[in-house]
């Protein structure tokens, strides 16, 4: 056999080609993906008042952060408001797994499927008919309207994580729970609720990380005493670029970011 | 401390499924009594239904005495070791042993001391701080008793607390837990479809079937006098022989088996007042022998089928009379002789006619 006239193309080649290619489209999606996110923070530091140019590194947009008493009072209601959606989602969210987990009723699959809707309605939608629903009411914008709004919204996201978690539990926990003397409730709260708590713990941070981020829900059910960050930010954006809302977002990205990382220690820790 | 369980008239069912029909059965206090039938029988709705977990549609249970069919399991003085032992996965091995008492609201001290007992008595002392996922299968089984015992029930209910483990493990376990029963002198229940376990460790047999009782007595006499066909097939294996009674001496009936074989067998062993019924024929008490010409018809035999076990080896024969019938045979598995038995040799069937059980029921149960 003849020397092989293109030593380039080994049998090894192809592969490698290829290897080679798909490394370089991960980090080109990558890039796409966090590069505005990076800019972001980058100019955050930026000293300049207006355009794009770098004009030194300055922490200035951050510190004048301190000096925006309605940017900080926007930031507390979000945490209010995320921290308050939270609780409820967990506890309705929980309670209404065991629900539909445990007991047989009529229109139980009817119930299971119209909880999980939410989940998957137009934002916009939602916002419009909470609105409605709360001018019919008579009721007053504020808080409470806020917090409804969010946990009507993220309780099916809590329900969903316990749901699946109850279903890989061995159905004999409760029945040892109670041959050992446990009431119904006690079989809950001291065997089933622990066995639950990871998938709790995932479900609340997702609603958390939902009601901290969501904007258009928020739109149509707050008041202005009630805004949350989000929407103070998409208030300014409108009138105009501001660094000061470049390092808001950063910070803002800090707080989703420790969220996330929580979560992938939970996992760690469930395993 | 242990209590005597009567069941009188119990029954269950589930819309038109019938799970478990009368059953009446005593259990004595300290005894180690075991229900044991194929899967599906009911002896698991049976035990469910002593823990609390079911109520009987009718019936009553009484523990001591006090009627409990009504109360909630966890106001039942009786503890259960489940199948695959369901211990607690967020709690130690002291906390799964612990929670009874915690909630039954036992003082810090005694509840340390009774855990402590309890983790000695399964020889877990060490393991106390370990998880379950951190144990072996035997280990988990341990920890599942330690955690029922140390509620000093007045009765343990044991749900195939074997299935989970290998062969080997399973005897080692077995011998354990007997010691155990022995130790305590508490009522034990056992709920298995192994034959095996339930010879080996019981008392008393219940035998299930279809949801109703259709034995119960020791081992020795469920295996060796059985009262019906499904007892005596379920309970070891079992050559059912079509038999007669032609005649009566001192003492003795003579019978003529299917196959042609003629017996005399001793009077207590044929039911009274039946001109036929079948014999049971235990493998062990088939003795086959080779054929060497001789014209005698009765107990021929030829080798169908040869499955070598180890220990012994289990032949099929078909007899040659005409009737098609075919028997189970045990031989000592040697190296020596196994030529004469390879299939396709003839061989004469002799079976002892001492030890043959006939079955004193009406022929097949009638339909349920």
């Amino acid at each position: 056999m003849a020397a092989p006239r293109f030593p380039l193309l080994s049998p090894a080649a192809g592969p490698r080609l290829l290897a080679a290619g798909l490394r370089g489209w991960t980090a080109l999606v990558l890039v796409f993906l966090y590069l505005p996110v990076l800019v972001l923070v980058v100019y955050s530091f930026n000293a300049a008042r207006l355009g794009v140019g770098w004009e030194g590194f300055s922490g200035r947009w951050y510190a004048e952060l301190l000096q925006q008493g309605p940017l900080q009072r926007a930031a507390l209601n979000s945490l209010v408001v995320a921290g308050a959606t939270t609780l409820l989602s967990v506890v309705l969210g929980t309670l209404g797994a065991w629900l539909l987990h445990r007991y047989r009723f009529p229109g139980r699959d009817l119930l299971e499927s119209l909880v999980n809707l939410p989940m998957v309605m137009p934002e916009i939608l939602l916002g419009i008919s909470l609105l409605v629903l709360f001018a019919l009411a008579g009721v007053g914008l504020g808080f409470t309207t806020v917090i409804i709004g969010h946990v009507t919204f993220s309780f099916p996201f809590v329900l969903v994580a316990v749901r699946a978690r109850l279903q890989g539990l061995d159905p004999a926990l409760e029945e040892a729970a109670r041959d050992l003397g446990a009431t119904p409730w006690g079989a809950f709260r001291h065997v089933i609720l622990p066995a639950l708590r990871p998938a709790i713990l995932a479900g609340g941070l997702m609603a958390f990380l939902l009601s901290w981020d969501e904007l258009i829900v928020t739109y149509f059910t707050a008041s202005a005493a009630s805004a949350t960050l989000p929407l103070k930010v998409f208030g300014l954006a409108k009138v105009g670029l501001n660094p000061v809302l470049n390092a808001l977002s950063a910070l803002f990205l800090l707080v989703t970011l420790a969220g996330v990382a929580f979560s992938t220690y939970l996992r760690r820790a469930a395993r | 401390m242990s209590a005597r369980i009567e069941l009188q008239g119990v029954g269950k069912r589930y819309g038109a499924v019938t799970a478990v029909r009368d059953v009446h059965l005593t259990i004595a206090a300290g005894e180690f009594l075991t229900l044991l039938g194929p899967s599906g029988c009911g002896k698991t709705t049976l035990l469910r239904m002593i823990a609390g977990f079911e109520t009987p549609t009718a019936g009553r249970i009484l523990l001591g005495g006090d009627d409990i069919t009504g109360v909630p399991p966890h106001r039942r003085p009786v503890n259960q070791v489940f199948q695959g032992y369901a211990l607690f996965p967020h709690l130690s091995v002291r906390g799964n042993v612990a929670f009874g008492l915690r909630m039954r609201g036992v003082a810090p001290a005694e509840l340390g001391r009774r855990v402590d007992e309890a983790l000695a008595l399964v020889a877990l002392e060490a393991l106390g701080e370990r998880f379950p996922h951190e144990l072996s299968g035997g280990q988990r089984q341990r920890v599942a008793v330690a955690r029922a015992v140390v509620c000093q029930p007045k009765v343990l209910l044991l749900d195939e607390p074997f299935s989970a483990l290998d062969a080997k493990l399973r005897q080692s376990m077995r011998a354990d837990l007997q010691a155990l029963q022995r130790r305590l002198g508490m009522t034990f229940v056992l709920v298995t479809h192994d034959q095996d376990e339930a010879l080996a460790l019981s008392d008393r047999i219940a035998v299930v079937n279809a949801g109703a009782l259709e034995q119960v007595g020791p081992p020795r006499e469920i295996y060796h006098r059985p009262a019906t066909a499904f007892v005596a097939d379920f309970v070891g294996h079992a050559n059912l022989l079509p038999a007669e009674r032609t005649g009566e001496k001192v003492g003795r009936v003579a019978v003529r088996l299917a196959g042609g074989l003629e017996l005399e067998v001793p009077a207590e062993r044929w039911p009274s007042g039946r001109r036929d019924t079948r014999a049971v024929v235990r493998p062990e008490q088939v003795v086959l022998r080779p054929w060497r010409g001789e014209e005698r018809a009765a107990g021929r035999a030829r080798v169908t089928a040869v499955e070598f076990r180890g220990d012994r080896e289990h032949l099929q024969v078909a007899l040659h009379d005409g009737s098609g019938l075919r028997l189970t045979a045990v031989h000592p598995g040697g190296e020596g002789d196994t030529a004469d038995f390879t299939v396709g040799a003839e061989v004469t069937i002799e079976i002892s006619a001492d030890n043959l059980w006939f079955l004193p029921g009406t022929e097949a149960r009638g339909p349920r």
